[in-house]
C-alpha cells in the first residue's frame, strides 16, 4: 500500500470547484469514485462514511489547507465510471483521485488516469495485475490484492486446521478465481488438495445444482463470495443440511461486516481471512472502531477501513510535501514511500514492487 | 455479543506481501491468478 498524510478540510458536494492557481493555497480537492447507486450502493455508502470521518476528525483541513470533496457516482458501471473519472480530472475539478469499489470500474478508468499520470489512490479494488504485471506508477493500492490474504490461509487450512482435502466454489470472474487460486496454491504447497472447483455468476439466487455437485467425501468447503451473494449461498448451504457435515471456510469478504450485519446463525463457525478485522486488539484500530461506531451507530466493514486508510496515507503523502498537491509528480513520489504505523489494520508500508501490510486474520463469527 | 454476530481473530501474520513467500520476479513470470491458473491437477 501507499499512504500520506494530510490535513484535508471536505465539504461534501457534488459541485465542481475550480482548482486554485498554482502558488495559491486554496482547497485541496479530493474525487471520491463509488457507486451510490445499484448493487454495490451500500458497500459504497461505507466508503463515504469512511471519508467523511476521516475529514472531520481532521476538521477538514490537510497539510495546513482546506479540502473540498466531490463524490461521483459510478454506479459500479465501468463505462459510467470512466466517465465520472474524466469529468473531474479533465475538467480541473480535482487534485487527487480516491475509488472505486468495482474491479471492473478500476480496470477501466486505469489506462487513462496512468496516461495522465494523475495521483489515484485504490483503496478497495483487488485485481492482481493492478500492482503486479500492468502496474501503474501513479495508482497506489492501500488495500489489498485478491490473493494476499488468501495465501497464508491456505498453509494454515493445512497446517493448524488440518485440512487435506478441500472443494472449493466461487465467483466465476476474476475476483473469485484470484482469491480461490492463492488458497489453492500455498495449500498444495503444503501438502493438500483441492480436488473440486466449482465457478458460480454473480447474482446467482438458487445455488442448489451446486450444492447438489459439491463433494462429500472433503474436509472442508472454501468460498470465495461477498455481498447479497455470500448471504445467499451461506443460507442455502445450511438448509441443504451441509453445515455442521462439511465445515465452511472462504475468502474474508464471505463474512465481512457488510454482509456480518444481516447474517443469521448460518456464519458462525465460517473461518475466513482477510486484511483487516475490526475486531483486531490494537490501539489504532479500537480507536478507529470506537470513532465510527459513534457516528454511524455501525461496525465498520473493510470497504470502511481500506477508504480509511487511503485517507491517512494521503495525508502522510501531503505533508511531506507541505500540501503541494499542484505537483503531481512528488506527491506521486510522497505516496509511493508512505510508511503508516497507525492504521486501524496494522503498519502499512508500500516497497518498490510490493504491498505490504501488518496483517492477515482468519476470523470466526460467533453470536 | 448482546445478540448480534461479531467476529473473532484467530490468528494474524504479520507484514504479508502480495507476493507472500515468493521471490516478486519468480511470482511475475507466472500467469496472473485465474479460473486455470494454478491448474487443478487433483480434480476429477
Amino acid at each position: 500500500m501507499r499512504s500520506a498524510r494530510a490535513a484535508l478540510v471536505l465539504s461534501v458536494s457534488i459541485l465542481g470547484v475550480g482548482l486554485a492557481a498554482h502558488g495559491q493555497k486554496g482547497p485541496i480537492n479530493i474525487g471520491l469514485l463509488v457507486p451510490e447507486t445499484g448493487p454495490l450502493a451500500a458497500n459504497g455508502k461505507d466508503m463515504v462514511n469512511a471519508l467523511k470521518l476521516f475529514l472531520e476528525q481532521r476538521q477538514n483541513k490537510l497539510a495546513g489547507r482546506p479540502v473540498t470533496l466531490i463524490i461521483e457516482d459510478d454506479a459500479g458501471v465501468p463505462a459510467t465510471g470512466l466517465t465520472k473519472a474524466r469529468s473531474l480530472i479533465d475538467g480541473n475539478r480535482i487534485h487527487v483521485l480516491l475509488g472505486p469499489l468495482s474491479a471492473a470500474v478500476g480496470y477501466a478508468i486505469a489506462p487513462y488516469v496512468t496516461e495522465k499520470k494523475f495521483p489515484t489512490l485504490f483503496p478497495i479494488v483487488s485485481s492482481e495485475d493492478l500492482t503486479q504485471r500492468k502496474r501503474s506508477e501513479n495508482i497506489i493500492r492501500t488495500g489489498w490484492t485478491s490473493a494476499q490474504p488468501s495465501h497464508p490461509f491456505g498453509k494454515y487450512a493445512y497446517d493448524t486446521l488440518h485440512y487435506k482435502k478441500i472443494a472449493m466454489i466461487g465467483y466465476d470472474f476474476s475476483f473469485g478465481w484470484e482469491v480461490a487460486a492463492g488458497f489453492q496454491r500455498t495449500f498444495e504447497e503444503a501438502g493438500g488438495q483441492i480436488v473440486q472447483k466449482l465457478w458460480s455468476p454473480l447474482g446467482t439466487a438458487d445455488y442448489g445444482p451446486y450444492l447438489a455437485q459439491i463433494k462429500r467425501d472433503v474436509d472442508a468447503v472454501y468460498a470465495v463470495f461477498s455481498g447479497a451473494d455470500a448471504l445467499r449461498f451461506a443460507k442455502q448451504y445450511t438448509d441443504a443440511g451441509l453445515k455442521g457435515k462439511l465445515p465452511l471456510i472462504g475468502g474474508g469478504t464471505f463474512t465481512d461486516e457488510h454482509v456480518l450485519r444481516t447474517m443469521g446463525d448460518e456464519s458462525i463457525g465460517i473461518v475466513t481471512s482477510l486484511h483487516y478485522s475490526p475486531a483486531l486488539d490494537t490501539p489504532a484500530n479500537k480507536k478507529f472502531v470506537e470513532a465510527y461506531q459513534a457516528k454511524y451507530n455501525q461496525v465498520p466493514s473493510y470497504y470502511s477501513e481500506g477508504t480509511y486508510v487511503s485517507c491517512l496515507a494521503l495525508e502522510k503523502a501531503l505533508e511531506s510535501v507541505s500540501g503541494n498537491v499542484e505537483d503531481r509528480d512528488k506527491l506521486v513520489a510522497a505516496l509511493r514511500k508512505v510508511d503508516l504505523s497507525n492504521a486501524p489494520r496494522g503498519r502499512s508500508r508500500s516497497t518498490s514492487t510490493a504491498i505490504r501490510s501488518r496483517t492477515s486474520t482468519s476470523a470466526r463469527w460467533r453470536r | 455479543m448482546n445478540g448480534k454476530l461479531q467476529n473473532t481473530v484467530v490468528h494474524t501474520f504479520p507484514m504479508v506481501s502480495q507476493f507472500w513467500t515468493y521471490k516478486p520476479e519468480e511470482f511475475l513470470k507466472n500467469p496472473v491468478y485465474g479460473r486455470d491458473f494454478p491448474p487443478c491437477k487433483h480434480c476429477q
